[in-house]
């Protein structure tokens, strides 16, 4: 009932949202609705702490489960649970559409349909990680996509038309080839399991597995080509290189608040789907050399190709768009060498660790970047770098919370950034030293364009045109301090996020033994 | 005996965190505190660090000097079933050592900002940074594993940053401040590496039997890896890529060849923080780390290490010579003694390489805030072109400086920087002569050498057991196995000729700048002016006097810095003794050394450029000159290929992500748009045509489509919410059925 009225009450919140009067108690009652459900998805918490609260195996480890059978005739169901790989990503989504949603506050254009959609939009994220049912799971990723459609198109900047259709037809795009792996998996497994979408049982049932790994499709082994369409599907919404380039365009033209549930919440669901379908179903897929290694090349291109590329950029939020391309290319690469090495090397868990804690630790440090460009760009309505400079004159209190944004992003010690990407360097340089020599390349790119970043914005001599700007409201400050809080702490005291995780990580991995 | 360390940890961790809890106070409450308020009390939280450490090598000097190393670790990221990351702290004679300096001239330079910054609008926020430094700095040397010491060697960066940076309305400062950062990214990006095949392929030596958690510590680290390198067939050759990884991390922050870059630049920062920073304390983390690492090192990484120190510490004096501006000077100078610490390390000289560490942090911050003071008096003059005879105007400024002029250029006897680096020279002639018979003369060491810590007393240095017994009496030195390559080889005599020639250049060099700051007649009137009506105040002088203070006394073995350096040498490594040839030799040369290079100075710059200009108008000088003036085009090979090939690669990513991928998605995009407006307008002209009966039928439909269609977002939404609900609400029902509760 708990995870049903975290995904739901969101959706409450929509309706109830249409029917207030004004553009005042419209914010109010959306900011109420993502605080409450925040706070619900707080009281998550208890059943992680402890011994034991990962269980004995993958599948042991599911808590707070909602069955009901739904369509019964397909044995569908609605099948909600949360273990320690849903749990963080379920805190970070409440948290993130908290901060977002009252960083949505000087949003005047038609406020009530911006609201509604954005607590719709919130539900189908929460309800992609809560399900377990591979049908269910389906059916919020398509529902995440249309609030998301409609958030750019309507609410966004010049070309979002543009930006709001390419993003809509990249999503499906991967959804089609999901939709294709989802019915195999029905066909294949109505023979052998009494639940053909239960997540979790895919990974445990051994006919299943014996199933899907002896099955060939048009000559073709099937399990290799299954892993490799929902790893598109999935690497779209990560992005990976190549799928990447919806990303750029959505962001430039999504309003702020968007961009932060774009770059804080929405990328992990790559990350999450590989981890919860890919990995714990298609085992000997994940394994094989070729697609360690094609993913592998795939997170490194991505963290030093997004980085390169981020680096040319002249347009602020594109910059940070960019550098979400390389940080989220740490999380493909850790997903790619651990399996092996776990199986191989004495338990090396680095890697997914490292995945993991990167998704959080850039869900905080991106979140924040965005609405840092979108402070910004409320005052001088432009996002041009180059004709920026002097803001920490003008700003100085803009100029402290950027600086913690930044330098987290940039993978300071101290700040989370820095846990994520060390883990899987580590991860990886037990599986190939030569990997990991060239992944850590992004590190010296990635300080290179935060700090020329930095200069282009709030260095040099004051300009007579940012004089006039107003400085941080309590507003803007209240949106960033939280978020630059968790990005310290975690970076001070990883095992504050490590411990809600690693047990489920270890499960996911011990499934490869 | 963990009880009896136990609370020079907790007193350590104190000394680390105050300064932190200064910064958060400074930071948050700096503007508001005042100028006053704030700088006294940035000065009083290191000071207070700095009494911590003193007491702490009280009690440590009450154990003995070879009391046992006390660890605390805490385990911080778990990487494999039984290997964990961690973090802790750690004492033994070196950290004791390094605290102590480390504190005492941060507070010296601390109390001298108070004058020198009065002026700055961010005076509160300088010394906010300051204390954020401190914390750093001492973090990166009481930690006890090499992951604890790249965080804070990277916010060490990170403070060298933001005060490089400090007057960041200048381009050029924050220019230097980037520079800074990444070149120091460049290097650690092979310190990561090293540290992951450290931590991973040690481990694996280390679990070999083992069942129990790993949570490697730099002394294990160092146990293993001594026992690598003592292993029969040598060591692995991967040993030796661990340690010229971890190098890599040095030769970024101690600026050494080819990273050296950076540090010339970095004088961009307000002068304190040159002098804390960039000559004292972060510059030296490098040398510091890898006498830390030492029994990782195999010989060829030795070698490579000491040919590096060797090219930094020769290329850098030369570039000294031609520099004008007065902290240019000194920051080259930095270089070269950096490079001499390098060397002597990477020969073998494990004590002599950390002894001048330490010695040069007194000194050097004092020649750094001498100039600091000298700049504060003549109006924010830096070119040493427009000072001259400044002695009249500043003695106490002068004489400090000159005190640590000697010390740098090893006047014998009564300065600390003779014992240091004769100490180096002294390894260099052992290693290159392949001694390996050492003559004990200790009881002449004991004062010349700063031998107090005698080998006798000394249950590391086990080879000098009767050290201690009889004056002259011949004993066999330890054989030093990782002294191998080259020992004894005519090759190996340029680590000990090259640098003697330079400690000539480095006396000359600075009794050049001597020469054309405090004496000669004063070519500018009005910075002369300036400086005679200003002068230097107090809170500038005393801090000047106490580091001159020190710049002598350090030295001496009675302050027991060299005897726990010593204490925590390496079994493999050189200590105190050198070999009697050696000895005696560079008794002589290096007092000629100090007389002949601070001469020649004297002789050419005694009445100002002069005779220097006439020298270089001598047929030939002009070009060498020049290339030298130019700090051998280093920074333009950078800036000019590296630089420019780097950004290019990176707008080719660019144009390649524009027009090639998203160009292609684009292509697909439209190519599917026009099928489908193809097949639209087959639909309506063919099909429709053709069916015009049912027009009626379609328009009717589409009316009714069009209803919710009405162009208002609230009405999409509803429609988008209702869609939900109906989802919602079958489901339930389809549930009621199945459960018979509808009948």
């Amino acid at each position: 009932m708990l995870l049903t009225s975290i995904i739901f009450l969101p959706t409450v919140g929509a309706i109830l949202v249409l029917l207030m009067p004004t553009r005042a108690a419209v914010r109010w009652m959306a900011l109420l609705f993502a605080a409450a459900t925040f706070g619900i998805s707080l009281m998550l918490f208890p059943a992680f702490i402890g011994t034991g609260a990962f269980g004995a195996s993958y599948g042991e480890g599911i808590r707070h489960i909602v069955r009901a059978d739904w369509i019964q005739s397909f044995k569908i169901e609605y099948y909600l649970g949360v273990d320690g790989l849903s749990f963080p990503l379920v805190i970070l989504t409440t948290f993130i559409s908290l901060l977002s949603c009252l960083a949505a506050f000087n949003v005047t254009k038609a406020t009530k349909g911006f609201f509604s959609l954005f607590l719709l939009l919130e539900t189908g994220m929460l309800g992609v990680f809560l399900s377990l049912d591979f049908f269910l799971f389906y059916i919020f990723w398509e529902v995440m996509l249309l609030p998301m459609y409609f958030l750019i198109g309507v609410w966004g900047g010049p070309r979002k038309e543009y930006a709001a259709i390419k993003f809509f037809l990249y999503t499906l795009a991967g959804s089609v080839l999901m939709l294709i792996v989802l019915l195999a998996f029905y066909f294949i497994g109505r023979d052998v399991m009494a639940r053909p979408f239960d997540l979790i049982e895919m990974a445990a049932n051994a006919k299943f597995q014996a199933a899907i790994g002896g099955k060939w499709i048009l000559g073709m082994k099937f399990m290799p080509m299954a892993f490799a369409f929902l790893f598109i599907g999935f690497a779209i919404k990560l992005p990976a290189v190549p799928f990447h380039t919806w990303l750029p365009d959505a962001h430039v033209e999504a309003p702020t608040p968007i961009s932060m549930i774009l770059a804080g919440v929405l990328l992990k669901m790559g990350g999450y789907g590989l981890m919860r379908v890919s990995y714990p179903i298609l085992r000997e897929a994940a394994v094989s050399r070729v697609f360690i290694t094609l993913l592998a090349v795939i997170g490194i291109v991505s963290i030093v190709y997004g980085a390169a590329v981020a680096m040319a950029q002249t347009d602020f939020k594109k910059l940070v768009a960019y550098s979400s391309v390389s940080h989220m290319g740490w999380v493909t690469l850790g997903l790619a060498v651990t399996p092996i090495s776990f199986v191989a090397g004495g338990g090396s868990i680095a890697g997914f660790n490292g995945a993991m804690f990167q998704m959080v630790a850039h869900g905080l440090s991106s979140a924040m970047m965005f609405f840092l460009v979108g402070v910004i760009y409320d005052r001088a309505h432009h996002r041009d770098l180059n004709r920026f400079g002097g803001l920490a004159l003008a700003m100085p209190v803009y100029f402290g919370l950027a600086a913690v944004g930044f330098f987290a992003g940039m993978g300071l010690p101290g700040t989370a950034g820095f846990i994520g990407e060390i883990l899987v360097l580590f991860g990886t340089f037990d599986y190939s030293v030569w990997y990991a020599g060239i992944a850590a390349i992004g590190m010296i790119l990635t300080a290179g364009y935060i700090l020329w970043t930095i200069q282009r914005v709030f260095l040099g001599p004051a300009r007579p045109d940012n004089a006039k700007f107003a400085p941080m409201t309590p507003r803007e400050v209240i949106v960033l301090i939280p978020m630059g809080v968790f990005a310290i702490a975690l970076g001070i005291y990883p095992k504050l996020a490590t411990m809600f995780f690693q047990g489920t990580l270890e499960n996911i991995c011990a499934l490869f033994r | 005996m963990f009880d009896d360390v136990n609370p020079m940890i907790w007193m350590l961790t104190a000394a680390t965190l105050l300064p932190l809890g200064g910064f958060v106070v400074l930071i948050l409450l700096g503007k508001r505190m005042g100028r006053a308020l704030a700088g006294w009390f940035g000065t009083a939280v290191i000071g207070t660090s700095a009494v911590l450490a003193l007491l702490v090598a009280k009690r440590w000097m009450g154990l003995g000097e070879h009391a046992a190393v006390a660890d605390l670790i805490i385990p911080w990221l778990q990487l494999k079933e039984n290997l964990v990351l961690s973090v802790g702290v750690h004492v033994d004679g070196l950290t004791v050592a390094m605290t102590v300096m480390v504190t005492i001239v941060a507070t010296m330079i601390h109390l001298f900002s108070v004058g020198y910054m009065w002026d700055d609008v961010r005076f509160s926020r300088f010394f906010a940074f300051l204390n954020l430094f401190c914390f750093s700095m001492l973090g990166l040397i009481v930690g006890n594993t090499l992951i604890t010491m790249f965080v804070f060697w990277e916010l060490v960066g990170l403070c060298s940053y933001l005060l490089i940076g400090f007057y960041f309305e200048k381009k050029s400062a924050s220019n230097a401040a980037i520079k800074a950062f990444v070149v120091n990214r460049i290097g650690d990006f092979g310190f990561i590496l090293g540290i992951a095949g450290a931590f991973f392929w040690l481990a694996r030596e280390a679990s070999a039997g083992s069942h129990g958690v790993i949570n490697l510590t730099i002394s294990q680290m160092n146990h293993i890896g001594s026992g690598l390198l003592a292993a029969p067939g040598g060591a692995p050759l991967w040993l030796t890529a661990i340690g010229l990884l971890l190098f890599c991390g040095a030769v970024g922050k101690s600026a050494q060849f080819p990273l050296h870059v950076w540090l010339p630049d970095a004088m961009e920062g307000p002068t304190p923080v040159s002098a804390l920073i960039h000559a004292a304390t972060m510059v030296a983390a490098g040398v510091y780390m890898v006498g830390r690492i030492f029994d990782l090192l195999t010989p060829q990484a030795l070698l490579v290490i000491a040919a590096i120190g060797l090219i930094t510490l020769t290329m850098a004096a030369l570039i000294a010579i031609t520099q004008f501006d007065i902290k240019r000077v000194l920051a080259y100078s930095t270089l070269s003694q950096l490079g001499y610490m390098v060397m002597g390390i990477g020969l073998g000289g494990y004590v002599a390489g950390l002894f001048h560490l330490i010695t040069h942090a007194f000194f050097k911050s004092l020649l750094f805030l001498g100039s600091g003071a000298v700049i504060h008096a003549c109006h924010h003059e830096q070119d040493m072109r427009k000072m001259g005879g400044l002695f009249r105007a500043i003695p106490i400024t002068a004489i400090t400086f000159i005190i640590a002029t000697f010390a740098i250029s090893g006047l014998p006897f009564v300065t600390s920087g003779f014992y240091s680096k004769d100490m180096i020279l002294g390894n260099a002639w052992d290693y290159a002569s392949g001694a390996r018979t050492v003559h004990s003369t200790h009881a002449e060491s004991a004062g010349e050498h700063g031998g107090e810590a005698t080998a006798a007393e000394t249950p590391t240095a086990e080879h000098g057991g009767e050290a201690g017994e009889g004056e002259t009496a011949a004993f066999h030195a330890p054989a030093l196995n990782r002294q191998t390559i080259g020992a004894g080889r005519a090759w190996a005599w340029m680590f000990f000729w090259i640098p003697l020639v330079i400690a000539y250049v480095t006396a000359f060099y600075m009794f050049r700048a001597v020469m054309l700051t405090f004496f000669t007649r004063p070519r500018d009137e009005h910075v002369f002016h300036h400086a005679k009506e200003h002068g230097v105040p107090w809170k500038m002088k005393i801090p000047l006097i106490v580091l001159a203070a020190g710049a002598i006394v350090v030295g001496f073995p009675q302050l027991k810095f060299v005897g726990w350096i010593e204490s925590t040498r390496p079994a493999e490594a050189w200590g105190l003794q050198i070999s009697h040839a050696a000895h005696g030799f560079l008794f002589v040369w290096a007092g000629i050394a100090f007389a002949v290079g601070g001469g020649l100075a004297v002789l050419i710059y005694r009445n100002g450029f002069g005779l220097a200009t006439k020298i270089r108008r001598l047929p030939g000088v002009e070009p060498i000159y020049q290339v030298v003036y130019n700090k051998f085009y280093v920074d333009e090979l950078y800036n000019h290929v590296l630089l420019k090939l780097t950004m290019a690669a990176c707008q080719v990513s660019y144009f390649w992500d524009k027009w090639v991928i998203d160009g292609l998605v684009n292509v697909v995009g439209t190519t599917v748009r026009s099928v489908a407006e193809f097949s639209g307008m087959f639909d309506r002209h063919v099909i429709d045509g053709s069916a015009n009966g049912l027009a009626a039928v379609t328009q009717g439909a589409g009316r009714l489509v069009r209803v919710p269609q009405t162009g208002r977002i609230r009405n999409y939404v509803l429609f988008m919410v209702l869609t939900v609900l109906l989802a919602v609400g079958v489901f339930l029902t389809v549930r009621m059925v199945q459960n018979g509760m509808l009948g």
